[in-house]
């Protein structure tokens, strides 16, 4: 690859919020640079932009530091202070090795008698592992069993409950305002311009440009809060009392009938459907169908009757039906019931705006205004034309961001962010908050075909059953998803949404009645650093000292594969191929308007002695004998995400083992023949010299209205009657297996989710530990740094120059009234100590911080990491706790922790 | 009012030696000047010592200044831009000063004493007039800054003269130590005036850090109130030993004004917008006052 | 004629990507960046604002660094941008002194990111000429001047626009001529009302800012 000037196409997926088009400019055989792709600047949201990180990606490539060829551990002793004494081997004897360790699986069993998988694999780096994969997915579909749910590090640290109830209520995995066509955003801590990526970031640009009111309610002002309209100090974890204040000012101070979205909330909610004595929906004996009190006829009928034309929303009727319970209960009834929606406002009915100021810290009038303004903005009865077709516009969105929207206080904040929508009509319509994909349901390509009718006029929903019969009483992998959480589903992404923080939890003590968490006999991690990433990583590593024998796919030594046995050095972003799909609407604001797919593809030669992973893939597919199964599983299409159309893998024994060109090359024909409809086959050659290839996607399939309507269905709000049965089914599950440690998250299963004293949930962590509450006076939080997140950046001094820019890097920020109270100067040392640990860092004393919380950004604490056990970052992460009182029903926690701060 | 986005921030280009050379510069022009002007253009021996001294201290300050040029061979270059840098003009009059002082050593002529004593001027003006053309520093971009190099000079020449004169055996000049004084009681008057200057925020924030007892101590009452004190028990009672005490309060006194002046007031000025909005809703600035 | 910059704050999170993206484009070492984007904070608790701010060199009208550069290295072009000739320049840091924003960098010696020795890329992109000289945005001169030779609009088009303004993901840069009443630079300037930073100087520079 010598010679002049080239500049190769690829993609960067170094966070969610992508994959981007790039070019890497390669001179004389050396990759020196990389621009934003200039010939998708019309097809790509953000001008084909990249963001700060890809320009890291030359600095990623020659980092010396790299793991520069296939490591063995020769020191048997694992331990911090236990130097691996790694010896260098070839590729042959790496794989020979592992394919050695995964062969005697094979011959005892796939899974262990406590029922889990002998096999586990973590991928960290959120959900863009996928991307630089290769085929190892097919690898592991061709496997069996495979334990992907210990510390995968997604339900401890991500928009948890809103990618669990977000897919349950509008297929929501994140969930995104149509900023383009929204006017006015309450932002509760969502940090969209250090997260969303460049797609995300221009949006918002141009529509700030274009006068978007942006309300940012935060505990410190982030980055996104720094361009927005204003600035609302909240107490942290008091969300949710402020978003019921909203309800509160809306149902009860203004005219809801004028205000809100009223034949919206008929017509696409279950506001009008009648809830009976035990809190189910009455429903007609013999259809089973939720009945609503027609008010023409004075009488109730199916939700769905053709002549029903108006229900009634507020009012008590008597009326006759049965009502259907946990387990297929049933009661006969004739009493007084209510339409859900009467029992939403009675339900907020005690959430005012004073009630709310005790809480928040945030003025009633501010709560009163903060509901007018949305009321006003919200246009209901306005319309939109979107690719020709008529709908609602309501440029009104409730966005939400981490701490808000997973752990305790989660489930309540997108509940009431999600009824804030509808009752405007904002829903899944233009100007409102929109799904972006779909990770639990399927087809995972298209959120729009996900939608399927299900029972009482909603979507069918993929819950894992709490039924007697079909509830999974032993866990089938150490997270115990299935049996433990319902929304999390079952989806190959589901065991990285699970709990998985509870397998270093139970390992040596294992609650009642559940089994004890085992060491998988092989590990194998790539991308994933556990060790820094989890909470309480103290627990963590003295937990890895014990992996039998973990292969860690490895880019530099960190403090996780520092326990390893094996590392691999894959090749990385520049070095290996892969196609990926791209465009459409995917996470954070990746909203297009084509959809296609890019390639990823050597630029030169790589530095190292790495090796791609569809070349690993292969290989040990091979030496396991799984060859013919792994082609089988390329020919669906596993791993790749595109069915072989056409150019299947001959799986014929003994079949020939297919290089990873080849491999790519026939993704790359099938998913151009997918796209067209068979009309064109492009092959590899072709993708190294375009890079992507794209088709339209029309706007109109952002919202899922249009779908909604077509297939008469409603969205499941406001009243919550499918899980409070399925909590109640679960809880009988689990009480008939002794299980009583459950019984807290038991008690979120609620149809109308109430305010709990969220911040005191973690006060209480004090007296547990033999302390008292009041020795840790502030919060410690963390937030999103946009320079730091994901793809081995902490390794690279390039980044932690530029980073050192946003205030807030290398150090805790802390109010600079608080610190000059605590005698703490701007950049003295302090040490933050929570009731479980202990951190150290620099001050940085700001004025965008409140009074009572003290913030570090994002993950650190390296101590093994090349260039980032330099730069003496204090985490969050070692000084909280890892605590099933700090663990929701859907297996999450947040990000924040009580503690001191003194002056070292 | 405009809002600082930035503030001030300690320069970190010019370090100890620049310090060292506005200072050695300043002393080595100033002894000559004084010398020059003491002997009315004569020779003396007083001006043979200054014709070796201040040249000495001019070229010491160059060479440090040299020291610290990212390109120290290049060191000519600058030489270029007379007609509009003054750091060119400080190279110019500095050569001339060494050139003129040195040949008036070899072929002794009262032309060069009189073109080293105006060469030597326009040294320590150019010094002072590179620092008030400085618009990135505050607290030398003043007009005023001229002015205090000329009389630093000639104050720290002749502390030089009345330290270097005992020392070499040399018999002391009668008026010394009153243009001496002289000399001091002006420089406490222009450093004063330099700290009342009516400059703007950034040059009142950045010169405030003389405010504190070492700076006040060391330059105004070490460097110039016993210094006077000294000189007028040396003129009263005729010891030069008084005199070269005082020469050397005086000197230090002003290398640690000067010192003070290029390595702490040194800040890059802050950066502000012109009428910045900031943001805050109705009711908090109600409930906040 | 007359280069110039419209920088959107408004628009502006931050990122660094322009930081970076221009220390890709000329090659420079460790620890020197020609432009940055400065976190700022105005007012107190709890009314408070943050604000993100590029800071670049000016290339001022009246460039305060050019005349007192006692070398004649530091010169101004017809087009107004300011730029150092390497070969003249004895790295006296006086230009330094004379900038009030900080937009000139004295490159001492070569530094690597990684201690030790460069990685190959950093090799291939090192400029021994800017050692132990003052540097500064040129606002990417050759890439204008390359594109004005092959007929390409700078400020349009992106091979002969400045790699900041090419590389910002917020479209915050908006480069062009400040003569032309027509440039989108100089639109923006009269429909937003853009300013200059420390108009009171005297130095008329050629960034503008908008704030609103």
């Amino acid at each position: 690859m010598s010679g002049p000037t080239q500049k190769i196409p690829v993609y960067c997926y170094q966070c969610v919020a992508g994959p981007d088009l790039l070019k890497v400019i390669v001179r004389d055989g050396v990759a020196v640079g990389v621009e934003p792709n200039a010939d998708f600047a019309e097809i790509h949201p953000a001008c084909g932009k990249v963001c700060v990180r890809a320009y890291g990606l030359i600095q990623k490539l020659y980092n010396p530091n790299r793991i520069r060829a296939p490591m063995k551990r020769t020191n048997p002793r694992k331990g911090r202070r236990e130097d691996p004494g790694w010896r260098e081997i070839s590729w042959d004897e790496a794989l020979g090795l592992l394919a050695e360790k995964l062969n005697r699986i094979r011959a005892t069993g796939l899974v262990e008698e406590t029922g889990y998988p002998r096999l586990a694999v973590t991928f960290g780096s959120g959900g863009i592992a996928p991307a630089y994969l290769g085929t190892f997915a097919a690898f592991l579909a061709a496997w069996g069993p495979v334990d992907q749910g210990i510390g995968s590090g997604q339900g401890v640290k991500c928009y948890h409950s809103e990618h669990l109830y977000g897919e349950f209520w509008h297929r929501a995995f994140t969930v995104a305002a149509d900023t383009p066509r929204c006017d006015y955003v309450l932002s509760f801590g969502y940090n969209g311009d250090a997260s969303a990526g460049v797609t995300g970031i221009f949006r918002h640009g141009e529509a700030r440009v274009r006068g978007l009111r942006w309300m940012q309610i935060e505990p410190h002002l982030s980055v996104t809060g720094a361009g927005a309209t204003e600035w609302v100090p909240i107490r942290p974890k008091t969300d949710a009392a402020l978003l019921f204040g909203l309800l509160y000012v809306i149902l009860h101070e203004t005219d809801w009938r004028k205000t809100c979205d009223v034949p919206f909330l008929e017509t696409m909610t279950s506001s009008a459907y009648l809830v009976a004595p035990h809190g189910y929906y009455l429903r007609d004996p013999g259809s089973m169908k939720p009945l609503v009190w027609d008010l023409e006829r004075e009488r109730p009928v199916a939700f769905d009757d053709p002549k029903l034309r108006r229900p009634a929303l507020e009012g008590t009727f008597l009326a006759a039906g049965v009502e259907l319970g946990p387990d297929g209960e049933r009661w006969s009834i004739a009493d007084s019931v209510r339409p859900a929606f009467a029992l939403l406002r009675d339900h907020v009915s005690t959430y005012t705006p004073a009630w709310a100021e005790a809480i928040t810290d945030v003025p009633a009038a501010t709560v009163r205004r903060l509901a007018r303004e949305y009321l006003s903005h919200a246009g209901v009865g306005r319309t939109i034309q979107v690719d020709g077709l008529t709908l609602p516009h309501r440029p009104v969105a409730v966005l939400l961001g981490k701490t808000v929207s997973n752990g305790w206080g989660g489930y309540e904040c997108c509940w009431a962010r999600t009824v804030l929508a509808a009752l405007v009509g904002a829903l899944e319509v233009p100007g409102g908050i929109l799904g972006t994909t779909v990770r639990l349901n399927r087809p995972a390509r298209n959120r729009l075909e996900s939608v399927r009718p299900g029972s009482d006029g909603f979507m069918a929903q993929p819950l894992n059953p709490t039924d007697r019969a079909r509830w999974e009483a032993s866990p089938h992998i150490r997270s115990g998803y299935r049996t433990l959480v319902p929304l999390a589903a079952d989806s190959p992404w589901s065991p990285a949404l699970s709990p998985a923080h509870l397998p270093w939890l139970f390992l040596d003590q294992p609650p009642e009645h559940w089994p004890r968490t085992t060491f998988p006999e092989v590990w194998i991690i790539y991308r994933t650093n556990p060790a820094i990433s989890n909470w309480e990583t103290g627990r963590v590593e003295a937990a890895l000292e014990r992996f039998p024998f973990v292969a860690a796919f490895a880019y530099t030594q960190d403090e996780t594969n520092w326990y390893a046995d094996l590392l691999l050095p894959e090749a990385t972003d520049l070095e290996s191929c892969q196609l990926y799909r791209i465009g459409g609407t995917k996470y954070m604001e990746q909203y297009w308007e084509h959809t296609g797919f890019a390639l990823r593809q050597p630029v030169t030669d790589p530095p190292v002695n790495c090796r791609d992973l569809t070349d690993i893939a292969t290989e040990l597919a091979e030496r396991c004998g799984l060859l013919p199964a792994y082609l089988q599983a390329l020919n669906r299409g596993a791993g790749t995400g595109v069915p072989l159309k056409r150019k299947y893998f001959d799986v014929r024994d003994p079949p020939i083992r297919p290089a990873a060109q080849e491999v790519w090359d026939r993704v790359c024909r099938a998913a151009t023949l997918s796209l067209t409809g068979g009309k064109t086959e492009l092959g590899l050659d072709w993708f190294k010299a375009h890079g992507a290839f794209f088709v339209p996607f029309p706007i109109v399939n952002y919202y899922l209205h249009p779908v909604m309507v077509a297939q008469g269905l409603r969205y499941e709000l406001p009243y919550q009657e499918r899980l409070k049965r399925v909590g109640e089914e679960l809880g009988r599950r689990l009480h008939e297996r002794g299980i009583r440690w459950w019984d807290a998250q038991l008690d979120e299963y609620r149809p109308l989710p109430i305010w709990r004293d969220f911040p005191d949930i973690w006060a209480r962590v004090a007296l547990k530990h033999g302390r008292r509450p009041e020795e840790f006076p502030l919060w410690l939080l963390t937030s999103r740094s946009m320079q730091y997140s994901w793809g081995a950046d902490v390794s690279l001094p390039v980044l932690a120059e530029v980073a050192r820019l946003v205030v807030g890097h290398f150090g805790v920020m802390l109010n600079r009234r608080t610190g000059l109270a605590l005698g703490i100067q701007d950049g003295d040392l302090v040490e933050i100590e929570s009731p479980t640990g202990r951190t150290k860092g620099r001050a940085i004393l700001r004025e965008g911080v409140r009074p009572d919380v003290a913030v570090a950004l994002q993950q650190f604490g390296h101590w093994a990491t090349p260039v980032a056990r330099d730069l003496g970052m204090p985490s969050l992460n070692q000084v909280s706790a890892i605590d099933l009182d700090l663990t929701d029903a859907t297996g999450s926690g947040a990000d924040l922790v009580r503690v001191a701060i003194r002056k070292v | 009012m405009d809002a600082e986005l930035l503030p001030a921030a300690r320069q970190s280009l010019w370090g100890r030696l620049a310090a060292a050379n506005f200072f050695l510069g300043g002393a080595g022009a100033g002894t000559y000047v004084v010398a020059a002007a003491l002997s009315g253009f004569g020779l003396s021996t007083l001006l043979r010592v200054a014709s070796v001294l201040g040249p000495g201290l001019v070229l010491a300050g160059f060479l440090c200044v040299a020291a610290e040029a990212g390109r120290p061979p290049r060191g000519l270059f600058v030489l270029r831009k007379i007609g509009t840098s003054w750091m060119s003009r400080e190279l110019w009059a500095g050569g001339a000063f060494v050139l003129a002082a040195a040949t008036d050593l070899v072929r002794p002529h009262r032309g060069w004493r009189i073109a080293g004593t105006l060469a030597a001027l326009l040294l320590v003006l150019a010094q002072g007039a590179i620092l008030s053309r400085a618009k990135g520093v505050a607290a030398w971009n003043v007009s005023l800054m001229p002015s205090l190099f000329l009389v630093s000079a000639l104050a720290s020449g002749a502390g030089v003269l009345a330290l270097a004169l005992p020392l070499l055996g040399v018999a002391g000049v009668g008026e010394l130590p009153r243009v001496m004084a002289g000399l001091v009681v002006l420089s406490a008057l222009v450093w004063a005036g330099y700290l009342a200057w009516p400059g703007d925020f950034a040059f009142r924030r950045a010169t405030a850090s003389f405010m504190v007892p070492s700076m006040v101590v060391g330059v105004f009452v070490a460097g110039h109130v016993i210094p006077l004190a000294l000189l007028g028990l040396a003129i009263e009672a005729r010891v030069s030993l008084w005199s070269a005490l005082a020469g050397v309060l005086v000197l230090l006194g002003q290398l640690q004004a000067k010192a003070w002046l290029i390595l702490r007031a040194g800040e890059l000025r802050p950066i502000t917008i012109p009428s910045l909005r900031l943001r805050r809703s109705r009711e908090q600035a109600w409930r906040e006052g | 004629m007359r280069w110039g910059m419209v920088i959107d704050l408004v628009r502006c999170v931050g990122c660094q990507t322009c930081t970076i993206a221009c220390k890709q484009e000329n090659g420079l070492p460790a620890g020197v960046l020609w432009r940055f984007v400065a976190d700022s904070e105005v007012g107190e608790y709890p009314d408070v604002r943050r604000l993100f701010l590029p800071m670049q060199c000016m290339h001022c009208v009246e460039p305060p660094c050019v005349p007192v550069c006692p070398t004649g290295a530091s010169q101004q072009r017809e087009d107004g941008i300011v730029w150092v000739e390497y070969d003249r320049c004895v790295g006296c840091g006086y230009c330094a002194m004379a900038c009030p924003y900080r937009a000139r960098h004295l490159i001492k010696d070569a530094s690597w990111h990684f201690p030790g020795q460069p990685t190959p890329a950093e090799q291939a992109t090192a400029q021994p000429a800017r050692r132990g000289v003052m540097t500064k945005c040129t606002f990417c001169v050759d890439r204008v001047d390359r594109g004005i030779a092959r007929e390409l609009r700078p400020g349009v088009d992106p091979e002969a626009t400045p790699m900041c303004a090419v590389a910002c993901i917020a479209g915050a840069i908006i480069f062009g001529d400040l003569d032309d009443a027509e440039s989108p630079a100089c639109k923006l300037i009269k429909e937003r009302g853009a300013v200059p930073l420390m108009p009171e100087l005297g130095t008329n520079p050629s960034v503008y800012y908008v704030t609103e």
